[in-house]
């Protein structure tokens, strides 16, 4: 089953992206997750192709979903690598450029993210 | 689980211990499979790949730690979404009689033992869970 | 916590390495010690390193770490003197007690060269 996950903490932001993607790409299941540690939990469970990832979140950020992944792929014990599309309110250049280096990243997205902009990110990664 | 199927996971960042306790394991059930993480993030990804039974969990380590891994399974339990009922033995060189009382009652928790780990109290243990 | 500066003879009474206390905690298996013994004795000098360099940058997370880690490693190979002095360096990084940290980080090379040298006479 295609599907993507959306792992963002704001309840409007998070509604808001499901019904972008629904629209976008009607024949991926979307599931959601309000914080880190259910979205490891989906990766795993559910497999998504696509993973939405809001790094500023209380308790635990988006990079426990990265660290997982990158360490994982790095020492071959997983049998999956997702598509990581950080959308996250990003301060400095530095930021940018060390999570654009990480394996599991494939595109790092400013917030508030412009429903166009979703669209063309997930025709590119989707190749809808 | 019994002892033909058993399957354990070390999360210990320490080469040496994850040796010994290999070793005291393989010992104890040489059938079972063992499979070795070196951090919690490891550990996560094997735990959701491979569901082992018994996890010996270290709680100090680089990357993320037992807290985290801890963290990420009482999620997975709130949300139905384990496949497997695992029990974790932590064994830690934290000293702090607080913390290692408020870590014995986390989720799938069933011990908390003082580094360094005897042989005996694993074989004790283990013993009950597994015919 | 002592406020006064510690001394080697602190540490004096503890044992360097129980070799028979090893031992037996891996049921008598002498091959075993002996891959595990190398693999500290190899981390000996990386351990000290990271020290030096995080002391540098008065990194007090990470050098509480990585005392804490030798903690467990020392007392589960038997080198209680070493993983003594370094709980007490743990505490001392959790109290953000740069001189004390700095005293017991002289007192642990000491201790690391004797440690070296029993573990030394226990292979020949």
């Amino acid at each position: 089953m295609n599907s993507i996950l959306i792992i963002e903490d704001e309840t409007v932001t998070r509604m808001m992206y499901k019904n972008f993607v629904q629209e976008i790409a009607p024949q991926y299941k979307v599931y959601e997750a309000e914080n880190a540690l259910k979205g490891i939990c989906l990766c795993f469970d559910k497999r998504p192709q696509l993973i939405l990832l809001d790094m500023i979140m209380p308790e635990h950020s988006g990079k426990l979903i990265i660290d997982i992944f990158e360490e994982s792929i790095k020492h071959k014990i997983i049998s999956y690598k997702p598509k990581i599309i950080v959308i996250s309110a990003i301060e400095t250049v530095e930021e940018l450029t060390e999570l654009s280096q990480r394996i599991t990243v494939s595109s790092v997205m400013p917030k508030p993210l412009p429903f166009d902009t979703l669209a063309e990110i997930l025709k590119i990664h989707l190749q809808l | 689980m019994n002892k033909q199927s058993i399957r354990f996971l070390i999360v210990e960042d320490d080469e040496m211990i994850r040796l010994i306790h290999k070793d005291f394991l393989r010992d104890l059930y040489p059938e079972s499979e063992i499979i070795e993480a070196e951090n919690g993030a490891q550990g996560i990804c094997h735990y959701f790949e491979s569901q082992p039974n018994i996890i010996l969990l270290d709680m100090m380590m680089p990357i993320m730690g037992g807290e985290t891994f801890l963290d990420i399974l009482e999620e997975g339990h709130h949300c139905n979404i384990l496949k497997n009922n695992p029990k974790i033995i932590v064994v830690t060189a934290i000293k702090d009689v607080k913390e290692l009382m408020s870590i014995g009652k986390r989720f799938a928790v069933e011990a908390v033992i003082s580094k360094p780990l005897v042989q005996n109290q694993l074989k004790s243990l283990l013993e009950d869970w597994i015919p | 916590m002592k406020s006064t500066i510690p001394q080697n003879d602190d540490f004096i009474d503890v044992p360097v390495f129980e070799f028979e206390k090893a031992l037996k905690r891996v049921h008598q298996k002498k091959d075993l010690l002996k891959r595990v013994l190398d693999i500290f004795v190899n981390s000996l000098s990386e351990r000290i390193n990271a020290i030096k360099t995080e002391l540098n940058n008065e990194n007090w997370q990470s050098l509480e770490s990585l005392a804490h880690s030798t903690k467990g490693s020392s007392w589960t190979i038997g080198a209680q003197q070493l993983g003594d002095i370094s709980y007490a360096m743990e505490k001392a990084a959790y109290n953000k007690d740069i001189r004390l940290y700095n005293d017991l980080f002289l007192i642990f090379q000491d201790s690391v060269q004797r440690f070296l040298e029993v573990e030394k006479k226990m292979n020949d």
